[in-house]
């Protein structure tokens, strides 16, 4: 079935025909006729709704996977919780007059040894109201850390399992719906639109009509867009809601998305505009729109890769195991010379040097940890580089491949991308420093003022303030901020179509000479 | 294949090299693969190497341990690095999304860190393509459009007519142009690959016969799956009414079948076989078997050892109660290792295996699950690696614990040191990758895409029978 038909050319040409109509007038006559023909189009409405289920199937996965990420988040909430009791009740139960002191490491009333084996706290990356709206990074980057005092630089590199081959396959969620299928659908439409009569050989009858070639073609593509945009924006709202998603608790997020995914629709449509200016056939136009899509979502994104990881190749975490490992001997090994050079440089315990090797393992490591992150800060400011460089590249890119930064935009506007993961991790690292700063200092305390252990007693009881404990609190993030941060890049699609559709007008100045 | 048909094979094969933008899109993307292939191995090679010295110099680390207390070398261990398998550069599978470095120290069965896409940016996630899903994403467009030239616009010129009217079978024809776009495929996408990973495995001195038999399995699989698409395309082009429709059809089949199926299918094998969250699944682990166990455990392993050796004292034990009780307490947690994570795993692969069952679906799907496990890299190759490195695991500290528990203390009370004779009885670690067959299996995803060539073959004589001149 096509769209356009025959019977367009009465109506069309007994407006546009009118040789003293004002071209505005027959512009909307035209307009009017399209916008009516593409109201009664199946392949239209086919597209559509297929477009709509995508969405919505996306939207349900991607909703799916973030409760579950936020479950997990509650569960060891609760988890931590219920360790937290046991503990408080293990040291109760065990300040009691023994025989033989209990190990220090099974002591939780037992500063040190609670602090390296006992305490258990986690850092968490909330999961926001939009979340459903693109997966984004969050199915590869954490959102829950355990949180140790020895974890070097605070972030461990742990992560949650996903299924390699889902990573691998790529999952099917809403940002997938929009950044990939939402233009081949603009693209087919467009093109299948724009070159009925060039296929049926009836272009020729049009162009000697009084018709201007870009009224007809832009008329044309504009009623399309005027279907087209406000559907997608309702299905894209539907999908939010059937994805689990509470756009009336991120509105400021929502609203941005549906300019967002309209400037994007618009920047593909104005594409098309262009390319049906040179009059292809359906398969010219489509052949030469794939090739563009193609090139944008697949060719630069794999070109910039490919020439980034060749200017700039990211630091080996292989060559960072081994010079960790060498890190670590080398301060292992001098252990004891290098702790007593932190207690010569401390006045309460400068005198106390002779204590050095009678420390236990946690109280030497919170002089040692520290030694071994400046050993290893050239690797960690290398890599945090590199992947700030990396992830700059990619914004900038965003703007030269749509796709590209579509994705990262959506990811923005649902909280799963890597500029939010990076600021989490931020706060793991300060929450981490908190915990140290808490422990570390009392812990030292008490190799020159030790509290003194209560005669006989089975707990070492010289810590049991557990709940003074730094818990962790989330920063605060502004909306705003998600929101202004995607605003250049709708501006730049809504530029860009502009310019597209001004190069489509001047190709359109007048009928081509062969037709 | 009978002297007439190989010169309709010939003729149209000329055809199709004179469309010029058939032509060109195929050679766009044989560049495309071959440079993604040398991109890739020159990456991996790099990798590879750094695994290679890292490994050196944890082994040396370990030989070169100063006399201590065993237990305290079980906690010191080594780091075990993954290999990257050998047709890697072919088809990443699941590679940049496991870890690739595992430590092997006592009590725990360590996470393997450091996916390579671990902390990749949207490009780099955009750009991770690999010949294999190039192959499989816009190799079908490719033959959908070199389809369509051959077919849909020689009916438009009118010379498809032409051709019906002096050919003698209306089937030898459309087979004969599935043929040509087929041999075309091949001959400018899979055998520069093939050739490509044979000479890479060929300087880094590893072609062997499992090489060997991956690399013609995968060959085999590729042309195969390039034939579905010559052959259904042909269909397509020469079923549908006029030009239009048959764009309308082959780009619809191309979306659904390539683009969105496989994702959606991968998808909704994970939503029909959930696995558990690592939340819960570490959780388990911390609750059964946690690093450091608490003073009731100890007590109750004591009870354990004691009624073990008919004792009733720890001084009355003929070996030393400490080796006894790590002992003790890493068996036991490696029982629960088995169970919990040996289950999760068992799990995962089941999950491939339910996204492999409904290949059916789509022979991109097919060869989705197919190619990495041709390749050596599906998680099926993975597990075995994570298997080989916690046996390795046990038997480092198994063997430390037993040397803590061969020596009692010292008069001093000071633990045993062990020297350098221990640590140079622990062999090396080196992972032998399995062979073909060996792991996972690729079966059912090997029978979908022969059924799916039978299926579009059928259809193609279905639908060459209703051609007239």
């Amino acid at each position: 079935m096509s769209i356009a038909s025959n019977s367009t050319l009465h109506h069309v040409h007994d407006a546009a025909a009118g040789v003293n109509a004002p071209p505005a007038a027959s512009w909307r006559a035209l307009l009017g006729w399209e916008l009516r023909r593409i109201a009664r189009s199946g392949i239209f409405w086919s597209a559509i709704a297929l477009l709509a289920v995508a969405f919505c199937a996306g939207a349900r996965v991607g909703g799916a996977f973030q409760r579950a990420q936020a479950a997990a988040q509650h569960a060891q909430t609760a988890a931590d919780a219920a360790w937290q009791r046991a503990i408080e009740q293990r040291a109760r139960d065990y300040a009691h007059p023994a025989a033989q002191p209990a190990p220090y490491w099974q002591d939780p009333t037992d500063l040190a040894g609670f602090s390296r084996y006992q305490l258990r706290r986690h850092a968490y990356k909330p999961v926001l109201p939009l979340a459903p709206l693109s997966i984004g990074a969050s199915d590869l980057a954490p959102s829950r850390w355990p949180v140790k005092l020895e974890t070097l630089f605070g972030v461990e590199p742990a992560y949650d399992f996903e299924p390699p081959r889902s990573l691998a396959v790529g999952r099917f969620d809403l940002g997938f719906a929009i950044v990939t299928l939402l233009p081949v659908v603009v693209i087919a439409l467009a093109a299948l639109l724009g070159t009925a009569e060039r296929d049926r050989g009836m272009l020729r009858l049009i162009a000697a009509q009084p018709v201007a070639p870009l009224a007809w073609l832009s008329a044309r593509l504009a009623a399309l867009s005027f279907w087209l945009l406000p559907v997608v924006a309702a299905a894209l709202t539907l999908a939010l809601f059937v994805g689990g998603a509470d756009p009336t608790a991120a509105w400021p997020e929502w609203i941005a998305a549906l300019a967002l995914v309209a400037a994007y629709a618009l920047f593909w449509l104005a594409l098309a505009f262009v390319v049906l200016a040179a009059w292809p056939g359906a398969a010219g136009a489509i052949g030469s729109l794939l090739a563009l899509w193609l090139t944008l979502s697949l060719a630069l994104p794999l070109l910039g890769r490919f020439v980034a990881d060749g200017v700039q190749p990211a630091p080996s975490r292989v060559l960072y195991v081994d010079a960790q490992r060498r890190a670590e001997d080398a301060v292992a090994g001098a252990r004891d010379a290098l702790v007593a050079e932190a207690f010569r440089s401390r006045a309460d315990l400068a005198a106390l040097t002779d204590r050095v090797a009678n420390l236990d393992y946690a109280t030497r490591q919170s002089f040692l940890v520290p030694m071994i992150e400046t050993r290893l800060a050239v690797w960690n400011d290398r890599i945090a580089a590199h992947r700030g460089s990396r992830e700059t590249l990619s914004s900038v890119l965003g703007y030269v491949a749509p796709p590209l930064g579509m994705d990262t935009a959506l990811a923005t506007l649902a909280g799963t991308d890597m500029a939010r993961q990076r600021d989490a991790e931020r706060q793991v690292r300060i929450y981490q420093q908190q915990l140290r700063d808490f422990f570390w200092p009392r812990m030292q305390r008490e190799i020159a003022h030790p509290a003194p252990r209560p005669p006989g007693s089975y707990a070492r009881l010289n810590f049991t303030d557990y709940t003074a404990i730094p818990a962790f609190v989330p920063a605060v993030e502004p909306r705003r901020g998600r929101v202004n941060a995607v605003l250049p890049f709708v501006a730049w699609l809504v530029v860009a179509a502009l310019a597209l559709a001004g190069l489509a007008a001047w190709r359109l100045r007048r009928w081509p000479a062969p037709l | 294949m009978s002297s007439r048909l190989l010169s309709l094979v010939v003729y149209e094969w000329i055809l199709l090299r004179r469309d010029r933008r058939a032509a060109g899109a195929l050679i766009v993307l044989a560049v495309l693969l071959v440079a993604a292939f040398v991109v890739n191995a020159a990456a991996l090679a790099r990798d590879n190497a750094a695994k290679t010295q890292t490994a050196a110099a944890e082994r040396a680390r370990w030989l070169a341990q100063p006399a201590k207390d065993p237990h305290s070398a079980a906690h010191y261990s080594i780091y075990a690095f993954k290999p990257v398998p050998a047709l890697a550069a072919l088809d990443f599978g699941v590679e940049p999304f496991v870890g690739q470095a595992v430590w092997l120290e006592a009590h725990v069965q360590n996470d393997l860190l450091y996916r390579p896409q671990g902390d990749a940016s949207a490009l780099d996630r955009a750009g991770l393509r690999h010949p294999a899903v190039l192959l499989a994403t816009l190799a079908p467009l490719v033959a959908f459009l070199l389809a369509f030239a051959t077919a849909a616009r020689e009916r438009e010129r009118g010379t498809l007519r032409l051709a019906l009217g002096v050919a003698d079978s209306p089937r030898r024809l459309a087979f004969a142009k599935a043929a040509a776009v087929w041999l075309a495929l091949v001959a400018a996408l899979v055998l520069p690959l093939v050739l490509a990973a044979a000479a890479d495995r060929s300087v880094t001195g590893t072609w062997h016969a499992d090489v060997l038999a991956r690399l013609a399995a995968w060959t085999c699989a590729a042309a195969i799956y390039l034939a579905v698409f010559a052959v259904a395309g042909v269909a397509i082009a020469l079923y549908a009414r006029d030009t239009r429709l048959a764009l309308i059809a082959l780009c619809g089949v191309w979306a659904a079948v390539v683009l969105a199926l496989p994702r959606f299918t991968s998808t909704a094998a994970d939503a029909a076989r959930p696995l558990p969250s690592t939340q819960s699944v570490k959780q388990q682990l911390f609750d059964e078997a946690p690093s450091y166990w608490s003073a009731e455990t100890s007590r109750e392993n004591e009870a354990a050892i004691l009624a073990q050796a008919g004792v009733s004292r720890r001084e009355e034990l003929r070996a030393n109660y400490r080796g006894l009780e790590l002992d003790r307490a890493e068996r036991y947690s490696q029982a629960v290792f088995d169970r919990v994570l040996g289950g999760f795993h068992d799990r995962v692969i089941a999950q491939d295996e339910a996204f492999g069952a409904l290949a059916w679906l789509s022979p991109a799907i097919a060869f989705a699950a197919l190619s990495p496990a041709l390749a050596g890299t599906d998680f099926a190759h993975h597990r075995r690696f994570i298997d080989a490195a916690e046996r390795y695991r046990r038997q480092l500290v198994n063997t430390m614990n037993a040397e803590v528990a061969a020596h009692r203390p010292g008069a001093d009370g000071k633990a045993h040191a062990a020297g350098p004779e221990l640590w140079a009885s622990q062999p090396a670690f080196v992972h032998e990758p399995p062979r073909l067959g060996e792991a996972g299996s690729a079966g059912p995803a090997f029978a979908a895409l022969t059924l799916w060539l039978l299926a579009a073959s059928l259809l193609l004589a279905r639908v060459a029978r209703r051609l007239q001149p």
